[in-house]
């Protein structure tokens, strides 16, 4: 049906051409051309090296198990459990290199004032903090309280002291204090 | 004379359908022998396209060879968006293309200069017997602009459908139509003026 249509369209469009196409063009191509040229593509991919390589024939004649203790196999698989090996010891961590581990608990009181100040109060003076640890010793260094004087009470023992006390009503024990 | 259909028709072998190749190269276990059924089966008639284009059997053998390279490479990127031949002629045209610029880069020409030298070439080919009027007919495609000398081949050798060729050449079929026409106008032309 094709070829009719094109053989129609020829007659109307040019007869010469037409009568020529019942004819040979005289091109030809060498004996078994062909059937050698699937080898001959074959080899130039072998020889570009970008062939692809199939081992299905081999696993399909002997199996998985076959293919699986062939020396080959045996040799690549040995050496990457060596590669494997070798790796795992190179990554692992050396005891210096272990990080404590680090319980979270509640932070007390002194930490949250102290992590207060890191984060708010940055502009603490070197002269500010040498006053602040001024004045801490001298409340370290400060004299004791004295005990309280009470006029006419000087060479009496405690417990004579402690007697009197009791003895006093509220109002003497108000003017003493 | 070789003919698109009766390439298909005279095929010795049982003949495989696309989609049996495809599945075969599919598979690396199956891939060789899908893409040997491959040029099996399109070997003859992608060698013809290739040598109405590049005329000489030795030239032809290398684009063609060059051609399965490429498909080898880019068979699995065929999406199957359009024919599988439709696909192999697409790469076959580039490759015989490629390599006529190639050879007119390499004798400073033209690719429309080097296509008639190619007839000159053609008629010193040991694997042409033509007669004259062959050899006028080769010279006259010879001298037409590239897509028309494409579209004559297309019709004129192989055979192809319009609509075919339409998807092959990202073309519409009336300007194909319109394409062979005019080529077959200019050709007549030829042997007219030299009949005289």
């Amino acid at each position: 049906m094709k070829q009719e249509s094109l053989q129609e369209e020829l007659k109307g469009l040019s007869p010469k051409l037409h009568d020529l196409k019942q004819q040979n063009d005289g091109m030809r191509v060498p004996e078994g051309y062909f059937d050698a040229l699937e080898d001959s593509v074959l080899t130039r991919l072998d020889t570009m090296g970008t062939r692809r390589q199939t081992i299905a024939g081999s696993v399909k004649r002997n199996g998985i198990r076959a293919w699986l203790f062939r020396p080959q196999v045996i040799a690549a698989l040995a050496a990457l459990f060596v590669v494997v090996l070798t790796a795992k010891r190179f990554f692992a961590p050396t005891p210096a290199a272990v990080q404590p581990v680090v319980v979270h608990t509640q932070p007390s009181e002194e930490e949250l004032i102290e992590a207060y100040i890191l984060q708010n109060i940055s502009d603490f003076e070197v002269d500010q903090l040498a006053a602040v640890a001024k004045d801490r010793e001298a409340e370290v260094v400060a004299p004791p309280v004295t005990p309280l004087q009470t006029p006419g009470l000087e060479g009496l023992s405690p417990e004579a002291i402690e007697l009197l006390l009791r003895e006093m009503s509220d109002e003497e024990l108000e003017s003493i204090l | 004379m070789l003919k698109f259909d009766s390439l298909q028709v005279s095929a010795t072998k049982k003949p495989v359908s696309d989609e049996q190749i495809l599945e075969l190269l599919r598979s690396d276990n199956t891939f060789e022998r899908g893409f040997r059924l491959l040029m099996s089966q399109y070997r003859e008639r992608l060698y013809w396209h290739i040598r109405r284009l590049v005329l000489v059997h030795e030239d032809a053998d290398d684009v063609l060879q060059n051609t399965f390279i490429k498909i080898y490479r880019g068979i699995l990127q065929f999406e199957g968006k359009s024919k599988l031949y439709t696909w192999l002629y697409r790469i076959a045209t580039n490759e015989s293309i490629t390599y006529l610029q190639g050879k007119a880069r390499h004798a400073s020409a033209s690719l429309d200069d080097e296509t008639v030298l190619q007839t000159n070439r053609l008629q010193a080919d040991e694997w042409f017997d033509g007669d004259e009027v062959q050899v006028k007919l080769q010279q006259s495609i010879a001298r037409l602009p590239d897509k028309q000398r494409l579209v004559f081949n297309l019709r004129y050798f192989d055979e192809m459908p319009y609509e075919e060729m339409a998807v092959l050449l990202d073309t519409s079929v009336g300007a194909l139509k319109a394409s062979f026409h005019h080529a077959v106008k200019k050709i007549e032309a030829v042997f007219k003026e030299t009949d005289h």
